[in-house]
């Protein structure tokens, strides 16, 4: 391969930094002209901003985003100044202390509710979490209930519940009292039409205020040829 | 309340919600819904890169999968200090740039371009006339080739993309795909560089 073409082609020490290229290619419009390099650059940069997909690669394109999982569980809070008082090595064999008479306090609770057959957290059916876990639907379906469904959160006393498309258009925002959510005709007859859809749950105190979320869980409906 | 809150999220630019992401003050699932409604602003786009890049749906899958991952990894060191948009458009194209690297090195190597004769062996006191050499080179590339043959030669022979990739990613429809501007560049070059050669000679004999 020929040095000189090859290095004609690539970007060189006289080029601007990626991202001030991109960002003011007006402002570098000389050398853009005399560099195939940035302006190649350029030009994959403004297909990838605003390109729109064609017919043929809508199907492709949705399944692609269905099958993906949006990344970063954030850690939890930092801890309260409470909870940092609270938490010092001195404190360390009173908390061992303390923890041993919680268990044993515990076991012995879990002892009497199994005899007597009562179970607060059974009986309400609460999860132990602080994420909300819907539990259907998600990922590329054949066909689907009008319910979205989760498992309940400890504390709850309302969810918020947000479909919406891709391109963040809300089709519904509903607020609801029990795990489970019965999509309305228009928004059911939208979600079969084999958009990719997404969902958003957000469990909400008896304050209104937001204890746990879903993050965005995606799903489509795979629309069926007859 | 809830509502009220969720609009917010969508009202925010992309950096104000990867600052709020980033702000370890805030709860647990605000932070989350910030990444979420960032992250999710763009995962289409990511996605028809990737998949324009491979040209099958399982691959493109897995590339975006990791794009996320690695946007995941470098999210604590944006700085802001260019728009998110275009960093994370960055981090896309060099992970797929990099990933079409491989892949090449694995199956097909680039076309040979044997038009040119090699020039590799050169010392350090005669990288004054490469860096002039290249100039010219692209002087004639930019008033040879058109804009996208520059652009087919640019992605092939600078950066080793497969013929294949390049026809996804600047959409060719026609049979061949990027193979035949790859050919129609190399001819306009030959004839551009034998009339070159030939000025020179004739602007050499001149001055003598």
């Amino acid at each position: 391969m020929n040095e000189v073409l090859k290095q004609a082609l690539q970007r060189g020490p006289g080029c601007p930094p990626l991202t001030e290229l991109l960002e003011s290619a007006d402002r570098f419009r000389e050398h853009i002209h005399g560099c195939p390099a940035c302006q190649t650059e350029v030009a994959a940069f403004q297909r990838f901003s605003d390109e729109p997909q064609t017919a043929s690669e809508r199907a492709a394109v949705r399944a692609i985003v269905a099958s993906q999982t949006l990344p970063g569980r954030v850690p939890a809070a930092k801890p309260s100044a409470w909870s940092r008082f609270l938490s010092p090595a001195w404190m360390g064999g009173a908390a061992m202390a303390l923890a041993a008479i919680v268990f044993a306090v515990g076991i012995g609770s879990q002892w009497t509710a199994r005899h007597t057959g009562t179970d607060a957290g059974l009986e309400t059916g609460q999860m132990r979490s602080q994420s909300v876990n819907i539990t259907s639907p998600h990922g590329d379906l054949e066909t689907m209930s009008r319910e979205i469904r989760w498992q309940p959160v400890v504390g709850a006393a309302a969810y918020a519940v947000t479909v919406s498309e891709v391109d963040r258009t809300v089709l519904i925002y509903e607020n609801v009292t029990s795990s489970a959510f019965v999509l309305p005709d228009p928004t059911y007859t939208l979600v079969m039409s084999g958009k990719t859809i997404l969902v958003n749950v957000t469990a909400l105190d008896a304050a209104g205020k937001q204890t746990a979320a879903s993050g965005f869980i995606t799903f489509h409906v795979i629309p069926q040829s007859h | 309340m809830a509502e009220l809150y969720s609009a917010c999220m969508d009202q925010l630019s992309d950096e104000q919600l990867v600052a709020l992401w980033a702000d370890e003050e805030q709860d647990g699932p605000r932070r989350q819904l910030a990444l979420d409604t960032v992250f999710s602003r763009y995962q289409t786009k990511v996605a028809l890169w990737c998949f324009r890049f491979s040209g099958d749906r399982d691959q493109a899958s897995d590339l975006a999968q990791e794009v996320f991952l690695r946007l995941m990894a470098g999210l604590s060191n944006f700085r802001g200090e260019s728009k998110f948009s275009t960093w994370l458009y960055i981090v896309t194209r060099n992970h797929c740039f990099n990933a079409g690297k491989l892949r090449n090195n694995r199956q097909d190597q680039p076309l040979e371009f044997q038009d040119f004769p090699d020039t590799q062996s050169r010392g350090a006191d005669q990288q004054v006339e490469l860096a002039s050499e290249i100039r010219q080179m692209q002087e004639l590339l930019a008033n040879t080739l058109d804009p996208t043959e520059r652009q087919v030669m640019t992605l092939h022979y600078g950066e080793e993309l497969t013929l294949q990739s390049i026809t996804g990613l600047l959409g060719l429809q026609n049979a061949s795909g990027a193979k035949a501007f790859i050919v129609s560049a190399r001819r306009k070059l030959s004839t551009a560089l034998v009339r070159l050669k030939s000025k020179q000679e004739g602007d050499r004999k001149l001055a003598r």
